[in-house]
Parts: structure tokens; C-alpha cells; sequence
């Protein structure tokens, strides 16, 4: 029996050593951040008596300014942030999937309005929109993913969009046509299928933009609100000079968790790229 | 040949593509003429063998006669049925009468899919086949086209270009279509497959009575497979007859140049003065005035750059040829002296 689609990625995938690396710890975070209520030593929003405590042995990270404890805040806060940048992810996949296929497929006057509409999201300056969008709406992690969702998708409708207008001129696609299949057979069968290789590698790097922009949000105070943690208003503390030279547990540990798990979910794209790539698969 | 045979008419087929101007100010729309008024009749059970060179429309021609490309102007008939006037599930159903096999066997497959699948979804979605009568009827499939069983459980990448156009032949078969449009089926593949392959669609005529639309340039898979030959030049039919008489007696200069240029097996022949037509394919933006061949052919008078000949529209004629000099010639007149009095 002949290898399937998916166990030649997969084999091909095995290949790009950091990649496997990086969502070996990727795993490792997500089912971490998962098991937080099991695992953390403290309730991450209880206050305990060492203020700004350096890492000990009751504390492994130490407790920031008002005296919660690092490890416990640093595992729910991964955990918002995770959530996050995948919700953000699926949903801006899914808008630019469904924009981009219509665009593509239909072309003529729903693609002119779709890309003219795209191109006015891409040429707005973002950052400033998602502050507009978490003033106007109340700041929470469900607006950030909405917000976050609403704004990552231009990128997604362009690729999908130049996939299917490629994929509409197959062959195999033309030759649905002459079976008479209805146009639904056609995009969910012939044309979906095989634009999700680029699609999937692209939502990776869109995850890790998503986690950036949380983390961006929740420093600037608009995103995730505390008491809640979150990987970027943990880093809220690293704005006072004497906690950024003086007491580096407090801020060392999220920052260096939002450098992990964006340099891995980028790997684990290039990886996936490799693996997926058409021109390759025998 | 009489009219009640006729399985597709085509009826005066244009294809123009228009070009869009770069620049702001306006200009004269231009267009791309991939076919000029192609029309001609299919006939049940026969191949028509289209040639012409790259370029002179016929896959066009093809495309049009299957749905997937709308003509500019001109019909296409399926048993007297005006395609165009065809909506819906109507349009669907006679469209599975009409399939089409590609030139190439490695975009013409879904990825995706494997070959049960790529058999039994069109199969399906259009009632020809239970659920449960699908697998025999893939299997019945395969070996009409010479393809083991096993073959139904693979992907379209585990095979040859030979057995993919094997493939393609079998989900054309599937729908139990009346005409199969074969746009240069053995052309992306190796001399022996090629013959395979013809010898298959030869084979497929003779059980089901299929009717043919044989597009190629390969001259030698046309005269091996079809009856009847239209030879086309820039968007034009210029010559459509019997296969014996358009391959041995051509009329139109162009066909006999065409003809020349293939090479002989028979060494006798060899060093046979080989006609070359003069310069290059005129641009199909901007046509040449009168007949579309005039700046190529050594015969050419005012006649041919001034008016364009135009296939006799008499369908029933069993050897038709645009040219003024075989017009001429048949009405008796020497074309060498006949002066420019036209």
C-alpha cells in the first residue's frame, strides 16, 4: 500500500529538525498551559506575603509587586495567550478563506470589491485601529480575538485568492465543469483541498503575529484586563525602570516565553512549507 | 450522410479574447481571433480529426463545444438542442453527453482524490449509479480502459502519463457520454504509449459507438484515427473532407504544405520537393485582409488579399475548401492565367 498525502508530509516533515523540535516544545507549552488549574502551585491571582519576592523555593519565579506568584500567573497567562493567538488565528483564516475563495472563483465584480476592500484594511495603520476598536468596544480577551480576527485576514483573502484563480484553470477543475458538477462540488472538493497546503502554512505565521499583537495590547492596557493574566500584561510591570533593572524575574519569564513560542510556531511553518510544498510530493 | 445522423452541429463559432489597452487614452479594442465562423456537424459514431498548428484555435474550437469556454457569437447544437438556451440541471444533464479527455494527463486529475473517487462522485451526483452499484461499476470502468482494480485505491501521482490518460479516458466513459471531445491526448505522451492509447480510443468507438472530436497536430495520429479531417488555420476551418482525400489529395494550399512537411517512412519518397510555407503564422490580433493564408501562399493574387474565401456552407458536399484558386480550378477556369479581372 502507497503512502497517503499525509504520511509523506509527515514523513517529510521529520526532516526539518527544528521544526520537530519546536513543536515538541510547543506541545510541551500547550499541555502545560492546559493543565494550569492542575499544576500551579499557587492561585495566580492570590496575594501573597513576599512582595516582589526574587525566585525561592516556595516561589520558582519569584512573586511580582503585589505579591502573586510568577509561576502560577506565567502558566495562565500563557494560557490566554495561546487561546488568543488561535482563536484569532482560525477566524481570521476562516473570513480571508471564504472572502479569497469568492474572490477568486467569481472574479469580475465580487473580486473587485472584495480586494479593494482588502486593500483598504492592509493599507490602514493596524496598531492604531485595534487601539480604536479596544476604545470603542470593551477591552477583554474575546474583543482582542475578535478585534485581532477582523484585522489579520487581508493577507489570507490575497493568497487564497491568487491559489484558486491558478487552480480554477486545471484541468481537473475544467473537467468537473464538463461532468456538470455544481459549482459547490467544485470549490469544496477540487479547489479547497488543494489551496490548504499554503493556507495552513501561512495561519502559522499569522498565530505567531497574533500572540506579538496580544501581548502588544495587553502592555498598552487594552487587551487582556487584569486581574487576568496574559503573556503581555504580565510584561505591564517591565514599564517601571527599577522593576526592568532591578528585578528581572518579573518580566524575564513571559518575555522569554513570547520569544519561544513565536521563534517555534515560525519554525513549525517553515517546516510545514517544506512538507506540504505540491512540487515536491512525488 | 444525412441530417438525422448529426450528433453536434456547430454553427458559426467565434472566440474573440478581448485585450485590454495599457494605455489611458482610448484606443481601437482590439481582440485575440481564436476562431473566425467554425462551423461544422458531427456525425454519430465518427472521428472528425481537427489539425492545424499551434495556435490556429482548435483547442478553442473544442473548449467551446464542451461549455467550458463561451462562445463570443455562434451556437452549439447537441441533437438539434441550442446549448446556449439550456439552464441548470437541464444544461448538466446534456452536458455529461459531451466529455472531453485533456492534452495532459498530470493537471487533469485531482490531486486530492483517488481514482474511485475521481470515477464515482460524477457518477453519483448524477444518478447514473446506486451507492452500491458504484464499485462494480468503477471496476468496469477500469477494465475497459486496461487498468487493474487495485487501481481505484491509488492516488493519480502512483501512476504514469500513460495510465493517467488511461484515467481520464475511463471518468470521460463514466458518465456514458455520446461525443468525446479528445483535445491532443497522446501528444504529452511516448511514441508507444501514444499508439496504446489511440488503439484504446479506437477500440472504445467500436463497443460503445462514441462520436470523436480528435484535436492534434500530430498529422499521423489524425489520419491513423479519424474519418473525416477539418484542417484549420488562424481561427478558420480551410479544409474538411473525408481523411483519404484531405490526406491524399489535399486542395488547400495550406493543407498541402502541411502535408509535405511530414516526415516519409517510405524512402522512395524522400527528396520529394517539401512545400514550406513563406514566413511566419500572421499575428491572430491583427488579421491579414482576405483570406487569412494570402501572405504565405505562392498563389496568391489580389483576389486572396482582398476578399475572404469562405467554406462553401453546403454541409453535405463531402470535400469543402476555402480558396479562390481551387474555386476557380473547379469551375474550370486556369488559375495561372486567369489574370486579376476578380
Amino acid at each position: 500500500m502507497e503512502e497517503t498525502y499525509l504520511q509523506s508530509v509527515i514523513r517529510r516533515f521529520k526532516y526539518h529538525k527544528a521544526g520537530v523540535v519546536s513543536l515538541i516544545i510547543v506541545a510541551v507549552i500547550v499541555v502545560l498551559s492546559v493543565l494550569a488549574p492542575v499544576i500551579s502551585p499557587y492561585d495566580p491571582n492570590a496575594i501573597n506575603p513576599e512582595f516582589s519576592a526574587p525566585p525561592s523555593a516556595a516561589h520558582f519565579l519569584g512573586t511580582d509587586s503585589i505579591g502573586r506568584d510568577m509561576l502560577s500567573r506565567l502558566l495562565y497567562g500563557t494560557r490566554v495567550s495561546l487561546l488568543v493567538g488561535f482563536l484569532a488565528t482560525v477566524l481570521s483564516t476562516g473570513i480571508g478563506v471564504i472572502l479569497g475563495l469568492i474572490a477568486g472563483y467569481f472574479g469580475g465584480i465580487a473580486d473587485m470589491m472584495i480586494m479593494r476592500f482588502t486593500d483598504m484594511v492592509m493599507s490602514f495603520p493596524y496598531i492604531l485601529l485595534i487601539l480604536v476598536a479596544g476604545a470603542i468596544f470593551e477591552p477583554g480577551m474575546w474583543n482582542i480575538i475578535l478585534i485581532l480576527g477582523f484585522v489579520d485576514w487581508p493577507g489570507v483573502a490575497r493568497l487564497v485568492r491568487g491559489n484558486v484563480m491558478a487552480l480554477k484553470e486545471q484541468d481537473f477543475v475544467k473537467s468537473s465543469v464538463i461532468a456538470g458538477m455544481p459549482q459547490r462540488y467544485i470549490m469544496a472538493s477540487d479547489i479547497l483541498p488543494n489551496a490548504i497546503a499554503p493556507i495552513l502554512v501561512f495561519a502559522t505565521s499569522v498565530m505567531a503575529i497574533s500572540i506579538l499583537d496580544e501581548a502588544t495590547l495587553s502592555f498598552l492596557g487594552m487587551g487582556v484586563q487584569p486581574p487576568d493574566a496574559s503573556l503581555g500584561n504580565l510584561l505591564n510591570g517591565a514599564e517601571s525602570i527599577t522593576v526592568l533593572t532591578q528585578m528581572p524575574w518579573m518580566w524575564l519569564s513571559p518575555g522569554l516565553m513570547i520569544v519561544v513560542l513565536v521563534i517555534c510556531v515560525n519554525f513549525i511553518g517553515d517546516a510545514l512549507r517544506d512538507a506540504m510544498d505540491p512540487t515536491t510530493i512525488r | 450522410m444525412n441530417e438525422s445522423n448529426v450528433i453536434v452541429r456547430a454553427e458559426g463559432l467565434v472566440k474573440e479574447y478581448p485585450i485590454r489597452s495599457s494605455s489611458l487614452l482610448p484606443s481601437r479594442r482590439k481582440a485575440v481571433h481564436a476562431a473566425s465562423d467554425v462551423s461544422f456537424s458531427l456525425y454519430k459514431g465518427e472521428t472528425l480529426g481537427l489539425v492545424g498548428e499551434s495556435g490556429c484555435g482548435k483547442s478553442t474550437v473544442g473548449r467551446m463545444l464542451v461549455g467550458i469556454e463561451a462562445p463570443t457569437a455562434g451556437k452549439v447544437f447537441y441533437q438539434g438542442q441550442d446549448l446556449s438556451l439550456l439552464k441548470g440541471r437541464e444544461l448538466a444533464r446534456v452536458r455529461t453527453q459531451l466529455q472531453m479527455v485533456f492534452q495532459d494527463p498530470y493537471s487533469s486529475l485531482n490531486p486530492r482524490k483517488r481514482v474511485y473517487d475521481i470515477l464515482s462522485e460524477p457518477m453519483l451526483y448524477h444518478g447514473i449509479v446506486s451507492r452500491d452499484g458504484a464499485a462494480a461499476r468503477v471496476d468496469e470502468l477500469l477494465d475497459m480502459v486496461g487498468l487493474p482494480k487495485n487501481a481505484k485505491q491509488r492516488y493519480p501521482h502512483e501512476f504514469s502519463g500513460g495510465q493517467r490518460q488511461r484515467i481520464t479516458i475511463a471518468r470521460a466513459l463514466s458518465l456514458r457520454p455520446s461525443v468525446i471531445v479528445c483535445d491532443e491526448p497522446v501528444s504529452a505522451l511516448d511514441m508507444s504509449i501514444q499508439a496504446q492509447i489511440l488503439n484504446l480510443l479506437r477500440s472504445l468507438q467500436k463497443d460503445l459507438g462514441i462520436t470523436y472530436l480528435f484535436i492534434a497536430h500530430g498529422l499521423g495520429a489524425v489520419h491513423y484515427v479519424s474519418d473525416r479531417t477539418a484542417v484549420m488555420y488562424l481561427g478558420r476551418i480551410v479544409e474538411i473532407g473525408s481523411a483519404a482525400d484531405v490526406f491524399h489529395h489535399p486542395e488547400h494550399p495550406y493543407s498541402k504544405m502541411l502535408l509535405s512537411a511530414v516526415p516519409s517512412t517510405d524512402p522512395m519518397k524522400r527528396g520529394q520537393e517539401i512545400l514550406t510555407p513563406q514566413g511566419e503564422v500572421p499575428s491572430a490580433i491583427d488579421l491579414p485582409s482576405g483570406c487569412r493564408f494570402h501572405d504565405r501562399c505562392p498563389y496568391a493574387k489580389d483576389i486572396c488579399r482582398n476578399q475572404e474565401p469562405l467554406l462553401n456552407a453546403d454541409d453535405s458536399a463531402p470535400h469543402l475548401c476555402a480558396c479562390w484558386k481551387v474555386l476557380a480550378e473547379q469551375e474550370g477556369r486556369n488559375w495561372d492565367q486567369d489574370g486579376e479581372v476578380h
